[in-house]
């Protein structure tokens, strides 16, 4: 087991997103890559090879390389809610929380904007000009309501087939009440996009478990805050929990080709918690 | 004690000689409103009677429906004392009643009370609720309404007492499952509330509205309406997540319930009436929740074929779009899709419905491209998306449906 070069990393992405036709088992490598946060009485754990970690695709062991996400750029897509709700002073805190995040990004990484009310905007595509972001933040206007369903998927599309790891911060203080697409399709989508979603939730929404289960899905977590004061230290927390994950890769062996493939990605370490997503498809 | 009996003696006295002469006050005032009130319009007639405080909305009643059972009996063959009521005041009342009949019809003036106070409900509900806000629950008990804004609980209210007060007086026309204008008074009051939201006030309404015209369309189609709208994500936001009044909860039942509630409200509305295309595609639509794909494409193949209203028609595509990903014809779903884009360009569920329909086929090129359409649309620009509106039904064409009724007493 060895680490994967950036360059090989980019092609097995390119890879896994490219339409099904190519994406095919048999006549060229196919490369799933595998975002997984390893936690000790919940703290990152630091230091791990791939020989740590056991993955099994549909229940087989797989052979797992490990790629150094050092050298691999995040692009941290916002999908922030911008509804009636967060007038004032949650909006404040949520602007400052995002600037936060992008202050942390490094020049070479990316970020995009999506918000949502009714209207889902995704405003700014995946670029590295932080302050082409921020200036959109500076000009939010809340109003009315909230399609946070169709706003986390339209950003957890917009990650989709770009290089990099994806990481998707989905915020809001209400349950949905506006969107088109219902829980399930987004479930659905969440399995088959790349991206590591993170669901931010204050008001009501820290009741809704749509927001763990799409955390659950792309083996990302949830954060439920009482107030929004703490968004912005939330915000960077989760940029450098994300910095600490590993990103395994493997070609898998000895499974059907088509279809959902669930995945289990344990430590053989004891006491280790590992997130994953809970599987991904193959079209 | 003694003094105390005496003192409560007195008093009464004094309240019900007050009572009387207020009582008569408030009638002549409302017969003024009657026929000073421009329809549709905010004016001192409006404001009058949606600040009628509290305290006087119980005597105000009384002589109300006494001078309307004096309409339908001006010689008081069926004498019923008010409370208290005086000499003075009885023959006055009987006066007013024969007044009025000289230069209009009794029909004719029911009408025009009940726009009145629709008016009242519709154009100046701040003014009630804030009488209602300094003596709350007035005669009722209590507050009875959640008021809930993007899902978020914001307040207790009353119910609208001159909204009730309006179907008590439509029940009163001579027969009023014919008469034109109470259908189309209930349907521009239920309009109305599907407009903005009034779900709670509604279905009273609605109930109120089927006992008294059984086979209305209308009434079936909002009634069907509504029940869909119980199930929509802003109420169960309120239903399920919203953080409430201790010792309270909405009056919402099952989903199960609701959707069976609203596809029998539809069944029974295209079986007596066929072409009522928008029926069709609601009920569609509650097909597909129930799994039922092939039964909700027939549905909206035919009612793609009948549609003329392109927001009727942009709602057969879109579902037609869900219900043919759920058979697994993607293409199908996808040709639907293109077609509600189409009729409606700036429509963000459109895209998002072509997006997800390519992702489930595992086309990334295809799914990423309706994002760029809606990345395309201006921010601070006009979207058009009727899926928005989805669950106000009739409350689409709310204004244009007031106008419409008030026009028949024109």
């Amino acid at each position: 087991m060895t680490r994967l070069s950036l360059a090989c990393a980019l092609v097995a992405m390119v890879v896994a997103v490219t339409p099904a036709q190519q994406a095919t088992f048999s006549s060229r490598a196919f490369v799933v890559r595998v975002d997984v946060l390893a936690t000790e009485k919940g703290i990152p754990v630091s230091g791990l090879t791939a020989a740590d970690f056991e993955l099994l695709d549909n229940d087989v062991p797989q052979s797992i390389d490990m790629i150094d996400t050092q050298e691999l750029p995040v692009n941290a897509v916002l999908a922030l809610d911008t509804s009636e709700s967060t007038s004032g002073g949650r909006l404040v805190d949520l602007v400052g929380a995002a600037d936060a995040l992008l202050g942390d990004l490094r020049p070479a990484e990316s970020a995009a904007i999506t918000t949502f009310s009714q209207m889902v905007v995704p405003r700014v595509p995946l670029t590295t000009d932080k302050d082409a972001v921020r200036d959109v933040l500076r000009h939010v206007e809340p109003e009315g309501n909230t399609a946070a369903i169709d706003g986390a998927y339209v950003a957890m599309m917009s990650a989709l087939a770009v290089d990099g790891r994806p990481l998707v911060v989905v915020f809001t203080d209400g349950v949905d009440t506006a969107s088109w697409l219902r829980p399930s399709d987004l479930l659905d989508a969440a399995k088959r996009a790349i991206a590591v979603v993170y669901t931010v939730a204050t008001g009501d929404a820290r009741r809704w478990p749509l927001l763990q289960d799409l955390s659950d899905a792309t083996g990302g977590r949830t954060i439920a805050l009482e107030s929004t004061r703490d968004l912005r230290a939330e915000f960077r927390k989760i940029l450098t929990e994300f910095r600490s994950r590993y990103l395994l890769a493997f070609t898998p062996t000895g499974v059907a080709e088509k279809g959902f493939h669930r995945l289990r990605v344990r430590a053989k370490r004891r006491g280790i918690t590992i997130k994953a997503r809970a599987g991904y498809s193959n079209f | 004690m003694w003094v105390w009996l005496w003192a409560l003696s007195v008093t009464t006295s004094f309240a019900a000689q007050s009572k009387a002469q207020d009582r008569l006050q408030l009638l002549d005032r409302w017969i003024a409103a009657v026929a000073a009130h421009h329809l549709g319009e905010r004016d001192h007639a409006v404001e009058e009677f949606a600040a009628l405080p509290g305290v006087d909305r119980e005597p105000f009643t009384l002589i109300a429906w006494k001078f309307m059972g004096l309409l339908h009996d001006p010689l008081d063959k069926d004498h019923r004392p008010l409370p208290k009521e005086s000499e003075d005041e009885r023959v006055r009342t009987r006066l007013l009643a024969a007044t009025l009949l000289k230069t209009t019809t009794r029909d004719g003036w029911l009408h025009r009370a009940a726009a009145l106070h629709a008016d009242v409900m519709m154009l100046a509900a701040d003014l009630t609720q804030e009488a209602d806000r300094l003596a709350p629950g007035t005669g009722r008990g209590g507050p009875q309404l959640f008021e809930a804004r993007d899902g978020e609980f914001q307040a207790t209210a009353d119910r609208n007492w001159s909204l009730a007060f309006g179907r008590r007086i439509v029940a009163d026309v001579t027969s009023p499952s014919t008469d034109d204008f109470v259908g189309a008074w209930y349907h521009a009051t239920s309009a109305f509330m599907l407009a903005h939201g009034w779900f709670g006030e509604l279905r009273p309404h609605l109930q109120a509205g089927e006992r008294v015209r059984p086979s209305d369309e209308w009434i079936l189609f909002d009634q069907g309406t509504l029940f869909e709208a119980y199930g929509s994500g802003a109420v169960q936001a309120v239903v399920q997540g919203a953080k409430l009044p201790a010792g309270t909860r909405p009056d919402v039942p099952m989903p199960t319930e609701l959707r069976d509630t609203a596809m029998g409200y539809f069944r029974r509305l295209l079986s007596s009436g066929p072409t009522f295309v928008e029926a069709r595609v609601r009920y569609g639509r509650l097909l597909i929740e129930m799994f039922q794909y092939d039964a909700a494409v027939q549905q909206f193949d035919t009612a793609i074929t009948t549609a003329t209203d392109p927001v009727t028609l942009y709602y057969a595509h879109l579902f037609a779009l869900r219900a043919e990903a759920g058979r697994g014809r993607v293409a199908a779903a996808a040709e639907h899709g293109r077609a509600a884009a189409e009729l409606f360009p700036t429509a963000q569920s459109a895209d998002i419905a072509l997006s997800i329909v390519a992702l489930q086929r595992g086309d990334l090129t295809s799914a990423a491209a309706p994002i760029d359409v809606i990345r395309a649309m201006r921010i601070d620009g006009f979207r058009d998306d009727p899926w928005w509106e989805y669950f106000q039904g009739a409350g689409r064409a709310s204004q244009t449906i007031v106008g419409v009724a008030w026009s028949l007493l024109k």
